[in-house]
């Protein structure tokens, strides 16, 4: 644990040191406050704003964010040559890969985190569906969480950051248009089954309309545990291939 | 060492990316060979990635193409490969278990994802019929999150009544022949239907009620059940001897859209002849839920208001559309025996004028439009809705209802024409003229009942009079649409329909944002878009600034 905490605080402390770090920060703000503003402007004497309409936006975004946030984590490590030092340092495989994933996370969680400003100010407004928002908020994290996972693998199947980014941003836009499979997959049980994989096919029906599906935290939660076990596989593969 | 610097692409790159296409590529052709059990277009194109994957990894980096398969790579590989591909099967095996289990809270403060206790009620309900009830639901491959979302309100009518209404849904693509019965409405989006099921676990098509499947899922589908219910239990019978409007009819004249309307709703309707009745002396059937009485233009002779009156006393309903009519001996002219019979029953007749209404009217000031509507009952509840001019009713050349002051049952009106309008008392200079004009101690002024309603309480008889028979004739039942409104509510009423299927809406605590003015628009839209991005730019050129100091 103590291994983990270290790489943790090693990890956030290069995020909040990076000049890239704000701007994707900036950028993430940015395209939430455009898209909150417009909500507003929608919803005037018409309907309650959307509870979920930053976690729904945050599902394409973390598309793009995700490799972005991830790429560096051990892609750079590797290419700097870094990596080495670290796997021949008394520090397990395990402790490395967990300890950037959580600061990954943690540095999403600080993003979206900012997002809740836009609830508070809602509240100043309008009675706002508080349970709704924290419930698709709770997803969003999970979704956060699966998709930052993703990025990792490919940022330890690779030296190349821009490499790591195209391979995991593919491999999410994959598992994020899997929910429309149906449109162009005839038969309806593969679509249900590439549908029952995707990303989105647990947030849309679920967290984002306000319930909270078991099945849907065990999807999450189960696609970090295998993302992470294969980072870890891949970066002990450093060791003998 | 040998690093690569800036953006250049290696051999060691391409044949990385050529190994993951491999993977993937020959991992989703096998899945694709397991699933379908043939090998399809998308398997063959897998597999072709897959292979030539192979290939590109092969040729950029042949040694570790080669160490891949052999010696110590391989058996490490092999390791990963199977304590990977053990995890997966144990979080697959997590994943079912927690999907069979179905656990989900509700988190929307209005509970929208959870039975109320009238739903629960009208389900107890349910589980006492004979027969049991499916859910059946058209789904394109297309509409698989509407499916997902829609799944978890029907999931929680199985749960409420144990499995005994069941959920199918079909995909009209694929089961063309399927969907044929259902073809009228899934046209117009109506996609979900509740439907007894058969001995042989079969639908009932015969019983198959649709649901309006919008935002309010659980008052549709509450409602739908209810309906279904009740299908069958009421019988409306339409008088035919008296020269009224032919229910089965389907031009401008006729009543056939009333009719079936009724019938779509689950009421069983039939035609009925007072005169018959009176000749094979028998009586008004026992399972008469209401008598329509729609346009008559012959008055009904002693002995049919006697059958009448013995069918009220024993809790009858009569809804009675009376036309104005030019000829001497109208259906319900005043000082006529019916007329009469209707006024010491129930407290209220029509009376010989025609209502001119220059306020409320349509094309002229004969063609009223309900300028007022009293809904202490279900009757009026729909008609004249804010903002929906169609729903109001609209008569031509209607005649006046008199209600009494001092009824000898509880009564009332549910359509008032305007206060400028009267009752023109002479119907002649209207008919050969089509002159009117208010004369002050001749003519009653507005506003005049045009729909009356009575219930005695003690005995359940009911009656709604009209003081016009045109609104329902297939030419005006549909346009507007409070004319068919004001029969089917009626209907409902009069035979309890309406309370059997009555379902409260749902009161939602989230109300959409109102607020005043654009300036606070304007203001939130600087801070989010702006300061809040701003800020975070600022504390990273401050953090960088720090850093490039040091």
């Amino acid at each position: 644990m103590r291994t983990i905490w270290l790489i943790f605080q090693r990890e956030m402390a290069s995020y909040f040191m990076s000049p890239l770090a704000y701007l994707i920060g900036a950028g993430f703000l940015v395209l939430t406050g455009i898209t909150f503003n417009n909500d507003i402007a929608f919803a005037i004497t018409v309907r309650p704003v959307d509870p979920a309409l930053i976690p729904n936006l945050l599902t394409l975004l973390m598309v793009l964010f995700a490799p972005l946030l991830t790429m560096r984590l051990l892609a750079e490590e590797a290419r700097e040559g870094t990596l080495e030092l670290l796997l021949t340092s008394p520090i397990s495989d395990f402790s490395v890969v967990i300890g950037k994933f959580l600061s990954a996370w943690a540095y999403f969680t600080f993003l979206l985190l900012i997002t809740l400003a836009y609830q508070v100010i809602l509240a100043q407004l309008t009675t706002p569906d508080l349970a709704h928002v924290a419930g698709s908020y709770l997803g969003i994290w999970l979704y956060g969480g699966a998709t930052l996972a993703v990025g990792l693998v490919f940022s330890a199947l690779t030296d190349s950051q821009l490499l790591s980014a195209f391979l995991s941003m593919i491999a999410l836009f994959i598992l994020y248009f899997g929910e429309s499979v149906g449109e162009v997959v005839g038969n309806i049980d593969v679509a249900q089954l590439i549908f029952n994989l995707s990303l989105q096919g647990h947030f849309a029906p679920s967290f984002a309309v306000g319930i909270l599906r078991l099945e849907d935290v065990v999807y999450y939660v189960g696609l970090m545990v295998v993302m992470l076990f294969i980072a870890i596989r891949l970066l002990e593969s450093r060791r003998w291939r | 060492m040998n690093r690569s610097k800036g953006l250049s692409i290696t051999r060691d790159h391409l044949a990385q990316i050529g190994s993951i296409f491999a993977g993937i590529g020959l991992l989703l052709g096998a899945l694709g060979v397991v699933w379908q059990g043939n090998i399809t277009l998308f398997i063959s194109v897998a597999f072709g990635v897959g292979i030539l994957g192979m290939v590109v990894w092969a040729f950029f980096a042949p040694q570790a193409f080669k160490g891949f398969f052999t010696g110590r790579q391989a058996q490490k590989g092999t390791v990963s490969l199977f304590s990977t591909l053990l995890l997966i099967g144990i979080v697959s095996l997590a994943y079912i278990i927690a999907r069979r289990e179905s656990l989900a809270v509700d988190m929307t403060v209005d509970s929208r994802f959870t039975l109320d206790e009238q739903s629960l009620s009208i389900l107890q309900g349910a589980t006492r019929s004979i027969r049991p009830i499916r859910i059946t639901g058209f789904y394109t491959p297309d509409q698989l999150v509407q499916r997902e979302v829609d799944d978890q309100y029907w999931q929680l009518y199985s749960n409420a009544t144990n499995g005994f209404i069941s959920r199918e849904y079909i995909n009209p693509n694929a089961q063309p022949a399927v969907a044929i019965p259902y073809e009228e409405y899934l046209q117009f989006g109506v996609n979900v239907f509740v439907s007894f099921l058969n001995p042989d676990g079969t639908i009932d098509p015969t019983s198959t009620v649709p649901v309006n499947n919008n935002n309010s899922q659980e008052r549709n589908m509450t409602e739908a059940i209810a309906r279904l219910l009740v299908a069958g239990t009421f019988k409306v019978y339409f008088e035919r001897s008296l020269d009224t409007i032919n229910p089965i009819e389907n031009n401008q004249q006729g009543m056939s859209f009333l009719n079936n309307t009724l019938r779509t709703n689950g009421l069983i309707t039939e035609p009925l002849s007072l005169a018959d009745l009176v000749q094979q002396g028998d009586e008004i059937p026992q399972d008469a839920s209401a008598l329509i009485i729609a346009r008559p233009l012959r008055q009904p002779t002693d002995a049919e208001i006697a059958m009448i009156d013995r069918y009220i006393k024993r809790g009858g309903a009569l809804f009675i559309a009376g036309d104005f009519s030019p000829i001497p001996d109208n259906f319900m002219a005043e000082g006529s025996a019916f007329n009469e019979y209707i006024w010491q029953t129930f407290g209220l007749r029509l009376l010989d004028a025609v209502v001119v209404d220059p306020a409320s009217s349509g094309q002229s000031a004969l063609d009223v439009l309900s300028a007022a509507v009293f809904s202490e009952n279900s009757i009026g509840a729909n008609i004249n809705q804010q903002n929906k001019p169609e729903t109001a009713t609209l008569f031509r050349l209607a005649r006046p209802v008199e209600v009494s002051a001092t009824p000898p049952v509880t009564n009332g009106s549910v359509i008032l024409s305007s206060p400028l309008s009267w009752a023109e008392r002479d119907t002649a200079r209207v008919i050969e003229r089509n002159e009117y004009r208010a004369e002050e101690g001749i003519d009653t002024a507005g506003p005049l009942t045009l729909v009356g309603w009575a219930n005695n309480q003690a005995t359940g008889a009911k009656v709604i009079l009209v003081g016009d028979g045109e609104f329902m004739t297939n030419g005006l039942s549909q346009n507007p649409q409070g004319n068919n409104i004001l029969f089917l509510d009626g209907v409902g009423w009069l035979t309890g329909f309406s309370q059997s299927i009555e379902f409260t809406p749902q009161i939602f605590v989230t109300s959409p944002l109102i607020f005043v003015g654009g300036d606070l628009l304007d203001t939130i839209g600087f801070v989010v878009v702006i300061v809040m991005p701003a800020i975070m730019l600022l504390v990273g050129f401050i953090v960088s600034l720090r850093r490039f100091r040091r």
